[in-house]
């Protein structure tokens, strides 16, 4: 009997337990089944249009709702006593003595105070450093060497030499920052930022933007660039025609002062040879080279790197996936046609404009010297 | 037959290294989204086709949606394409045609060939814009989307591009449940994973477009196709144009309640698939304009339908094996590799879904992924179904083509005014 039993409860129980153990496996996924704690949708913001303002628009929003319920308290420097809201907002007034009444804190946690706001032009002094996002409502003047964690102001914004940004800026005027500034995040002006000599940033977006401040920004017209056409087959014998893109299996250059009217794509080096108009856009496998005083009418967009070596104007973005090296005298975009120029860092020499963006996935910086 | 179940495992091994690869790369790699920030431009003129065909469900939600988008409307065309619908469809984009004229231009069907490849075709020949975009009828797009999509086009190698769609049911059941971790896995892993590697991320025929002088390059549209997504994306690729994937160019999709709608739709898929690879397999091999690897992955997508009834056959030929006792320790191991391949192998594809998950930061659903062996099984079944359907001469050859439409389960709300 003993042996009847083990010879049916033993293989019984063998597969008992495999199933059991297999079956274990399928716990937790017949617990969430049944208890359906993740059955929403993954979050798809509609709303989410690349909308370089919407830091700023957000904090606007936030500034007028408190200035709402104080309306009389823009007069007094420091803190406005008569209601919990006015506490949460310190002011930054201009004293008779010329200093201002700079917060006493640097980092605002456990201060109660929520915003910053100059409701007149200020002019801070050196080392200020201010750890919360600040509204002015005119115009701000930074010392040297000052440290923000946003600003957002109604008209000008400058920053002195070797001052800091660390999330966002906006300004209804311009942006002007001196040597050395660093503007992490978004910088955003509704009319011109400009940049000088040592900075760095991220992401700038206004109508113009200049590139080391002082240098020279208007370049001789190209209008009357003198360019001889090339066709495909003279530039190279490795190019296929498809309508009025030609593809290129191998590297090319580009002679000077040509001009073609089509797009090209070259699966590897390309180089643009001086004063030529590309009426069209170009791609590259590999590194671009753009030589001097060369008119790109479309967009140049590269694999590896981008060099436009000095006075090139490009109407359509410019995007590489390594880095791009701008020359002095260059154009990117035009007041008509504001463009995109993106890469992981930029290099960009004083004396470059850009019209529209300009975003470096990593850092950009403002730096003396030739592209090549 | 040693021979032909070890053929058979191997093939599985080339896919279970490639979703490994895709996974990886997509965990640890570099990730490449080149056009995603270009918000300023001299922006290219698009018309956006929605075909549809009874979706009075959704179709006015899609059309206010595109209209809410922040692309600059003087280059905005909507063309919805209403092929031959029976309910309040026709009525509801007249409506909207009559509000907006500037930007919506229907295209009414009422002969020709049926099908979206058809529609697409017919209505094709009436744009005159750039650029080309296709939406589902059930699809609502986000503010920015029209942008996101049209920016890879002012790369010049760059033919088609496509998006990403997230299921919006995704609660209603297990099969919704199971859907969505499954789209995961395809998008935020596999499309993204070949966007990366510089492989051949596919065109899906919704959430994206195509370049109109890229498609009038590859002669248009074929109306005979029965996936055309599928088709231009290898079309485009063997004339030497790009398709790129823009992972955050994402948009709700409805994806199917009940398993029969389900499985006509991944036989539909797979039928078309497999016509692609009848068609273009050994043209890309052959392709002097694609890369080694870009072959390579290009082939593997394109098998990828194939490898049902390849699976199934190594099972029957592993388990047949088995039990006649020919060299049975080479036949365990057999065994063994093909259960190890359902688990970790294609279609499941369980490390992508999982990897897919945790990328979206949705990890409880994460539970789930043992039941999408379910989905696995019922997958396998229909396609080995529709692709030996597919191999009869009678399927082979006919063009005999009509509109699959996928149920919609959403209510319809637009009252016209």
């Amino acid at each position: 009997m003993n042996e009847l039993a083990g010879i049916i409860v033993a293989p019984l129980a063998l597969v008992a337990a495999t199933i059991g153990w297999w079956l274990l496996a399928f716990v937790p996924a017949l617990r969430e089944l049944y208890q359906r704690s993740d059955v929403e949708p993954l979050r798809v913001v509609r709303g989410h249009d690349n909308d370089v303002h919407y830091f700023a628009r957000r904090f606007r929003a936030r500034v007028d709702s408190y200035l709402e319920t104080t309306p009389a308290s823009r007069k007094k420097p420091g803190k406005s006593p008569a209601k919990a809201a006015q506490n949460s907002i310190h002011y930054l007034l201009t004293r008779d003595d010329g200093s201002v009444s700079m917060p006493a804190f640097v980092n605002p946690k456990g201060s109660g105070v929520n915003i910053v706001l100059a409701p007149s032009s200020v002019t801070l002094p050196r080392e200020a450093a201010l750890l919360i996002e600040l509204f002015a409502a005119n115009s701000l003047h930074s010392g040297e060497a000052n440290i923000f964690r946003a600003i957002l102001a109604d008209e000008d914004i400058s920053l002195g030499k070797d001052s800091y940004v660390l999330r966002w800026l906006h300004a209804g005027g311009a942006i002007r920052a001196d040597a050395n500034c660093t503007l992490y995040g978004r910088a955003s002006s509704d009319q011109l930022i400009a940049l000088e000599n040592g900075c760095s940033f991220e992401h700038l977006h206004a109508p113009r933007i200049e590139f080391g401040a002082s240098g020279k920004h208007e370049q001789a017209s190209q209008a009357d660039l003198k360019t001889t056409p090339i066709g495909p087959k003279a530039l190279s014998k490795a190019v296929e025609v498809t309508g009025r893109r030609w593809l290129i299996n191998q590297d090319v250059d580009i002679p000077a002062g040509r001009h073609i009217d089509a797009d090209i794509v070259v699966t590897g080096r390309l180089r643009v040879g001086a004063g030529c108009h590309i009426a069209g856009s170009i791609k590259g496998h590999e590194d671009i080279q753009i030589d001097h005083g060369t008119r790109i009418d479309g967009s140049v967009v590269g694999v590896g790197n981008i060099y436009l070596v000095h006075d090139c104007q490009v109407r359509g973005p410019v995007l590489s996936e390594r880095d791009i090296y701008l020359g002095p005298g260059c154009r990117i975009g035009t007041h008509q046609h504001r463009t995109t120029m993106n890469a992981d860092h930029l290099y960009i020499a004083p004396g470059t404009v850009a019209f529209g963006t300009v975003r470096a996935r990593v850092m950009g910086t403002v730096r003396t010297g030739r592209a090549v | 037959m040693l021979i032909v179940l070890y053929s058979i495992v191997f093939l599985i091994c080339v896919y279970m290294i490639r979703h490994y690869w895709f996974t990886l790369n997509r965990l640890f790699g570099e990730q490449r989204h080149p056009y995603l920030d270009v918000d300023e431009g001299d922006w290219p003129t698009v018309t956006v086709l929605v075909p549809a065909h009874n979706e009075e469900a959704v179709i006015a939600h899609n059309l206010e949606a595109l209209l809410d988008t922040n692309y600059p409307h003087d280059k905005l065309v909507i063309v919805p394409v209403n092929d031959r619908s029976t309910d309040r469809t026709k009525e509801i984009i007249d409506d909207f045609a009559r509000r907006y004229p500037d930007n919506i231009k229907p295209f009414h069907r009422t002969e020709g060939q049926p099908g979206k490849s058809a529609a697409l075709r017919d209505v094709t020949e009436t744009v005159d814009s750039d650029v080309l975009l296709v939406f589902d009828a059930d699809y609502i797009p986000g503010r920015g989307l029209i942008k996101q999509l049209t920016s890879p086009f002012f790369d010049p190698e760059v033919g088609a591009v496509m998006g990403r769609v997230v299921p919006m049911n995704c609660g209603k059941n297990l099969l919704t449940r199971l859907l969505d971790l499954e789209r995961a896995g395809g998008y935020q892993v596999d499309q993204q994973a070949r966007m990366n590697l510089r492989l051949v991320p596919q065109y899906g025929g919704t959430v994206g477009g195509v370049r109109m002088a890229a498609l009038e390059s590859v002669g248009g549209w074929r109306e005979d196709a029965l996936a055309e997504d599928t088709e231009i994306t290898y079309r485009l690729l063997l004339a030497g144009w790009k398709t790129v994937y823009q992972n955050r160019s994402e948009c709700y999709e409805e994806v199917p309640e009940v398993w029969p709608v389900r499985i006509r739709q991944i036989k539909r898929w797979a039928k078309g698939h497999n016509q692609v690879a009848f068609r273009y397999g050994f043209s890309l091999l052959g392709n002097r304009r694609s890369s080694f690897f870009e072959k390579l992955d290009g082939i593997l997508l394109l098998g990828v339908y194939l490898m049902a009834p390849i699976l199934m056959l190594g099972w029957i030929l592993a388990l047949s094996l088995f039990f006649l006792g020919e060299n049975p320790f080479h036949s365990i191991i057999a065994i063994l590799s093909v259960v190890a391949y359902g688990a970790l192998g294609n279609f499941a594809a369980f490390f992508e879904i999982a990897a897919a998950t945790r990328l979206d930061g949705a990890t409880r659903r994460l539970r789930l992924l043992p039941l999408n062996i379910l989905g696995f099984i019922v997958s396998v079944v229909s396609i080995t179904g529709a692709t030996l359907s597919q191999a009869l001469p009678h399927n082979l050859f006919s063009k005999k083509l009509v509109w699959h439409k996928t149920e919609r389960y959403r209510k319809p709300v637009h009252k016209p005014t």
